[in-house]
């Protein structure tokens, strides 16, 4: 089992009326605005559990009672499986863990160059993720550019699960994809069944808001729903552009969103896995483009967790955001801010490491400084210990007035739990760190990669599995060329 | 009122993004006998070019400029009623806009669409998910002087490229320029796409549209 970390007093920043008020909008928005689906099977179904269908704008109005007994089905408690069971992550209430980014198309270079993402950067970035210890699961972080767009999706998944012993969470492009890459996952733990109870992988496939699931997603959706894996719902609302201007609005608008899909993964499916999700951002209004590392961002980030405490279930977040195209300033600040608070709010699973440029870019410095940045704010998110050891009062007796602590075996037994350490940070001397070339954060980096990947390799597959997941793929990409 | 004043009151109802004041000025525009592409021109136009610079210079913010732009087309349709048959007012260029096959994103299209009828263009929106063929169609039907293909997932970016394929097998492509974007699109596949511009941003676009027809 991974540790994560455990955070005993999450941060609230709304009121228990406050998360009441929000779901009740949420509720009465399913009921008289509707959601649009686009899926006969499932408007059929929602309709025979009493939401009321019109076939022709393809609009579900959805009933507080079906949402409410639909939410009970849900399970509370889901554990992501990684190869091993030492990669295990229990999604328990006050329990946190970190994940890489999404699907990014370019790596930025050290010089701040952008290149698209190629096969070997899928393979070089699975293993960076599966070395660092902060990164406890992870995400589809870059695609191959090189494969052409309707394969991309069944390649990147399968050179992610040859190079990570970790959990393995990726939105895949088509409904081909996501039976392909459970095939795959099938393979690697012996069979669907085990899979179901060893989910080495997860899915997710957003809606697009406001209120509206088109085929593609929906498709996607209903493939991991069917086949009973975990699935993280919510969406990406853009405040002021897909969603109302307001942040409670926004808010609301990600809610109706994880509602419908819950309601339509447990119509379907019932007691399919499920994690609350979103991430709420908001539109720049002097440029029109998405704002995703705001302060914004990061307070509605805390009222999704808050509502999935509120509705029980586990959560899902994207934190670690930040609008900047390199590894600067701006980029150091967004990501503690867009991370900070949301992660003292408690969150199952949170952050996106590497992520840059709106998670359009990545870069393998970027992954380890965000590794860095994990563990200066999940020790602050454990809090500070009280007790009769840690307030030391014998200690400071035994060295009293003058004395100094270095040499107590208090300190030896206790500092590496009470102090972060740092990895790549600098904290030498002025004269140190000219001595050692006064590089900066980005040139440590790159030297912290350049070691990890030459000598760490994740512990291959067997032949025959890796085998049976080239068959997979072969098998997927005849399937998808037929289509054509 | 006089002509200068109705002028100067649809130009201010822009400035203050103001559809109700803009459509108010429209209808007595017309009630005093002013001559309809004259309130255009010298009362809306001069008040949304005015706006645009500043959205541009960081005064007006897009809610704003959006908003301006409403107020504009309200009062145009208004005006546009009445102008007599065999006249036609000057607009900056036509524009036909669409998200690519596979993509049901909008919000990007609809920002850039907004920007550029308050820059002068005349945009049609031809929405999203937009087969291949359609945008081929539409070109003949409308005969536009900027096509602009919009693709938010990289999966869908290869459409933009088998659009502008399509014109160019349908002898259309040498009359009409090209434009794209979208969060996955880039100068360098702009170049790979045969397109003629990219922009990154929808302040961009409307400044592409107008370089792309040298304006």
């Amino acid at each position: 089992m991974r540790q994560g970390i455990h955070i005993s007093r999450p941060l609230k920043i709304l009121t228990d009326d406050e998360l009441y008020q929000l779901h009740v909008a949420s509720v009465r928005t399913l009921e008289k605005t509707g959601y649009m689906i686009e899926h006969m099977n499932v408007l059929e179904k929602l309709e025979n559990m009493g939401s009321e269908v019109d076939y022709r704008t393809k609009i579900a109005k959805i009933p507080e009672q079906l949402v409410m007994e639909m939410l009970g089905k849900v399970p509370t408690k889901i554990t992501f499986c990684g190869r091993k069971k030492d990669n295990d992550i229990a999604l328990e209430r006050g329990h946190s863990f970190a994940t890489s980014t999404g699907a990014s198309v370019y790596v930025v270079s050290p010089d701040g160059k952008y290149r698209e993402g190629t096969t070997k950067d899928v393979e070089r970035f699975a293993r960076l993720a599966n070395a660092l210890d902060n990164i406890d699961l992870t995400n589809g972080m870059i695609e191959s550019q090189e494969i052409p767009h309707e394969l991309r999706d069944i390649y990147t998944a399968s050179t992610m699960l040859n190079n990570t012993e970790k959990h393995y969470n990726y939105v895949t492009h088509g409904s081909e994809g996501a039976r392909a890459i459970i095939r795959m996952a099938a393979a690697i733990v012996g069979d669907e069944d085990r899979l179901r109870e060893r989910p080495i992988v997860s899915g997710a496939a957003p809606p697009s808001p406001p209120f509206y699931y088109d085929k593609t997603a929906l498709d996607i959706f209903l493939e991991w729903v069917k086949h009973g894996l975990p699935v993280r719902i919510g969406s990406l609302p853009i405040s002021g552009a897909t969603a109302p201007v307001t942040l409670a609005g926004t808010i609301v608008e990600n809610n109706v969103d994880c509602l419908a899909s819950i309601v339509i993964s447990q119509v379907v499916n019932p007691g399919t896995p499920v994690l609350m999700g979103g991430l709420c951002a908001n539109l720049d209004m002097r440029t029109g483009t998405l704002a995703q590392a705001s302060p914004e961002q990061a307070l509605m980030a805390v009222c999704v967790i808050q509502l999935a405490h509120y509705y029980g279930l586990p959560v899902f977040v994207f934190t670690g955001m930040t609008n900047a195209k390199i590894p600067d300033g701006q980029m150091g600040y967004e990501k503690v801010v867009s991370t900070l608070l949301p992660l003292l709010a408690g969150p199952n699973v949170h952050f996106a490491a590497g992520n840059l440029s709106s998670a359009i870019a990545t870069a393998y410095e970027q992954l380890v400084i965000d590794n860095e940045i994990l563990g200066m704010l999940r020790r602050i998110a454990e809090g500070i210990e009280i007790n009769q050891v840690t307030l030391a009062i014998d200690v400071m007796e035994k060295v009293g007035p003058r004395g100094h602590f270095l040499e107590q075996k208090h300190t030896l037994e206790h500092f590496k739990k009470e102090h972060w350490i740092p990895l790549i940070s600098e904290r030498r001397s002025v004269d140190g760190w000219r001595a050692d070339g006064a590089k900066d954060i980005v040139r440590r980096a790159e030297e912290y990669v350049q070691e990890i990947l030459s000598a760490h390799q994740p512990e291959p597959l067997s032949e025959e599995i890796k085998k049976e997941i080239d068959h997979v793929v072969k098998d997927a990409e005849r399937k998808i060329r037929c289509k054509r | 009122m006089d002509e200068k004043d109705i002028f100067a009151n649809l130009t201010e109802s822009c400035l203050n993004f103001d559809p109700e004041a803009a459509r108010k000025y429209a209808k007595e525009a017309i009630e005093a006998g002013v001559d309809p592409i004259e309130a255009i021109e010298k009362g809306l136009a001069p008040g949304i070019r005015r706006l645009g610079e500043k959205f541009e210079n960081g005064e007006v913010f897009l809610p704003e400029l959006i908003m301006g732009g409403v107020a504009m087309q309200d009062a145009m349709k208004i005006l546009e009623s009445k102008i007599p048959q065999g006249k036609e007012r000057k607009i900056l260029g036509r524009v036909l806009l669409g998200t690519v096959r596979g993509d049901i994103h909008d919000i990007g299209k609809n920002i850039v669409a907004s920007l550029l009828k308050a820059n002068g263009f005349e945009v049609h929106d031809v929405g999203v998910d937009v087969p291949t063929e359609v945008f081929v169609q539409k070109v003949r039907e409308l005969e536009p002087d900027v096509v602009g293909l919009s693709a938010l997932l990289t999966t869908t970016l290869p459409a933009q490229k088998e659009v502008v394929a399509a014109l160019e097998q349908a002898g259309l492509r040498k009359r009409v320029k090209v434009i794209v974007g979208g969060a996955a699109a880039s100068r360098d596949w702009c170049v790979e796409a045969g397109a003629d511009g990219y922009a990154g941003d929808a302040v961009g676009a409307t400044k592409l549209a107008k370089e792309v027809l040298g304006k």
